[in-house]
């Protein structure tokens, strides 16, 4: 989606220099460019607390140590 | 005039033939041979090589069809076919035309000519053609369905009748015919009088060119053919300044400009230096009387038009469609008006989102045809051009009339651009310029007393609240 809107600018740059449209246009479409790249990063965060999610679901019963426990509580995941 | 392409062309044609047995060898002897144009450039006037003399047109970037005589049948050969048009140089479009071009051929033949016209359909549908302000038979008038069978894709059919009144016209289909015509199916026709006739003048030159209009949206080839007014290239026969060429006349020549509108709007078609007259209609030759000076006429949807002067006045002639939106190439008819919006103040926060901005519009819109400015793929600058002094800021349907003494008879060159004789170009005054004095009387009838200058705001109600009532 990012370099898709990326594309979408460019071409919307040279829009606005043929006068074909307007300013408010290019500010619309740099918006929606931030939204894109924003809901890009929420996305990214989505997929890694799911995949926390996951692999602690994949561990099973917690029957773990007092040490494992306390890092998975502090980082949202449990690293190998 | 067979180019490799052509080759090619009639290559396949005998290609089928071999490969359908079924189709006789002898019938497709019998049509005349099929000569089509690869390039946009105006062909110089076709002289008649056999039947009646005349004197023939030229058609702006453009050119006749070449025909075959037959037992004193005039006989032509048409095919509509899917072609790429070069719109002015840096923008082809796809449109469909015929033999190789859009419009198609111009077709020359003098009045009482037998005219036998062979049209094969190479486009993706069926067709027809209809031959716009011509008496004939009810069956060749080329209406879909009313008249006549559609030409199948592929197949090839016949017309044939009497040119039977001289004058101006067209050809278009009339099958699908909104689409086909949005997508530049159209040709212009010409029947020279056979003999003098009273009303219709010996012309040194003959111009003609049919008014067209495309809607093409930025980056892309294909006209968008449900577009019905809000068209974005102006165009003469499928070409768009600064691709349109000149119309080069000698001082002192009689001229004729033939034009037909086949857009969806009316065009006032505006010459500078001269005064012409409408000499004829698609309905033929106006009668004297109802003949006065002008230097524009409205030529209305569907019509022709068909302008006599004399072209006695030096120089580089604007000629053009006075709807200034017409002399624009593609443009945004939605963007806002920025005049009088300083907006200086926030380039620096745009900048930061948009780092490629630039202001524009602010101060009025000529920057944009002195700046050249990345724009999208194939499409033409709103407006463009350059002239001896600068840019002409211009698009769509304009074009230049240039009169010279020392055109030659027959030369339909371009002569280049016009030098303006010592003391006879407006110059910059660098004199003291007095403030202007201006009237503080409000006026008589039903104007205020002026009184006390009020000062006032407009006012804005904004909606939403229903307080006030």
């Amino acid at each position: 989606m990012v370099p898709l809107n990326k594309r979408i600018s460019d071409e919307n740059m040279l829009r606005y220099n043929g006068m074909l449209i307007g300013v408010f246009d290019l500010l619309a479409d740099a918006r929606t460019q931030i939204g894109s790249v924003n809901s890009y990063i929420e996305t990214l965060r989505d997929f890694w607390i799911a995949r926390g999610d996951l692999e602690m679901a994949m561990i099973g019963k917690p029957s773990l140590n007092a040490s494992a426990r306390a890092t998975i509580a502090a980082t949202g995941r449990a690293d190998h | 005039m067979t180019t490799r392409r052509d080759f090619f062309k009639n290559l396949g044609m005998a290609g089928g033939a071999v490969a359908a047995a079924s189709v006789s060898s002898v019938a497709l002897a019998a049509l005349p041979e099929l000569v089509s144009m690869d390039n946009p450039d105006t062909a110089s006037p076709l002289t008649p090589p056999n039947g009646r003399p005349y004197n023939p047109v030229v058609t702006l970037n453009g050119w006749t069809l070449p025909w075959r005589m037959n037992n004193g049948v005039k006989e032509f050969h048409l095919v509509a076919e899917p072609v790429v048009r070069e719109i002015a140089p840096g923008m082809k479009a796809h449109l469909w035309g015929y033999n190789g071009q859009s419009p198609g051929p111009t077709i020359e033949v003098v009045e009482g000519d037998r005219v036998r016209i062979f049209v094969t359909n190479r486009l993706p549908e069926h067709t027809t053609i209809h031959w716009h302000g011509q008496r004939l038979p009810s069956g060749m008038d080329g209406v879909g369905g009313l008249n006549q069978k559609q030409i199948p894709v592929g197949k090839t059919f016949v017309y044939e009748f009497v040119a039977r009144r001289p004058g101006t016209f067209m050809y278009h289909p009339h099958a699908d015919e909104m689409t086909q015509m949005a997508m530049g199916m159209m040709g212009f026709w010409v029947t020279h009088p056979k003999e003098r006739h009273p009303l219709i003048e010996t012309v040194d030159r003959d111009f003609c060119f049919l008014l067209n209009a495309y809607d093409i949206d930025p980056g892309s080839y294909t006209p968008k053919v449900n577009t019905m007014l809000d068209f974005n290239l102006w165009t003469w026969n499928s070409r768009s300044f600064p691709g349109i060429d000149s119309l080069n006349v000698r001082k002192g020549d009689k001229v004729r400009i033939r034009i037909g509108n086949l857009t969806m709007t009316n065009h006032p078609m505006h010459l500078h230096g001269h005064e012409f007259v409408v000499s004829g209609t698609d309905g033929g030759p106006t009668p004297i009387g109802s003949r006065w000076p002008e230097v524009t006429t409205d030529v209305a949807v569907g019509q022709m038009r068909q302008l006599d002067f004399l072209a006695d006045e030096e120089g580089d002639w604007a000629f053009h469609c006075h709807k200034s939106h017409h002399t624009m190439n593609a443009m945004g008819h939605d963007v806002p008006t920025m005049i009088g919006v300083d907006h200086r103040g926030v380039v620096k926060q745009i900048t930061d989102l948009i780092p490629d901005y630039m202001v524009m519009g602010e101060r009025g819109m000529a920057d944009m045809g002195e700046m050249e400015m990345p724009i999208p793929d194939n499409t033409l600058p709103m407006m463009t051009g350059q002239g001896p002094y600068g840019a002409v800021e211009m698009g769509g349907m304009f074009s230049v009339l240039k009169v010279r003494r020392d055109q030659k008879p027959g030369d339909y060159r371009d002569p280049g651009w016009y030098k303006q004789p010592k003391n006879t170009q407006a110059y910059e005054w660098t004199g003291p310029v007095a403030a202007a004095t201006r009237s503080h009387d409000a006026g008589k009838g039903a104007m205020r007393p002026a009184g006390k200058a009020q000062s006032q705001e407009v006012v804005v109600r904004k909606p939403g609240s229903h307080g006030q009532h």
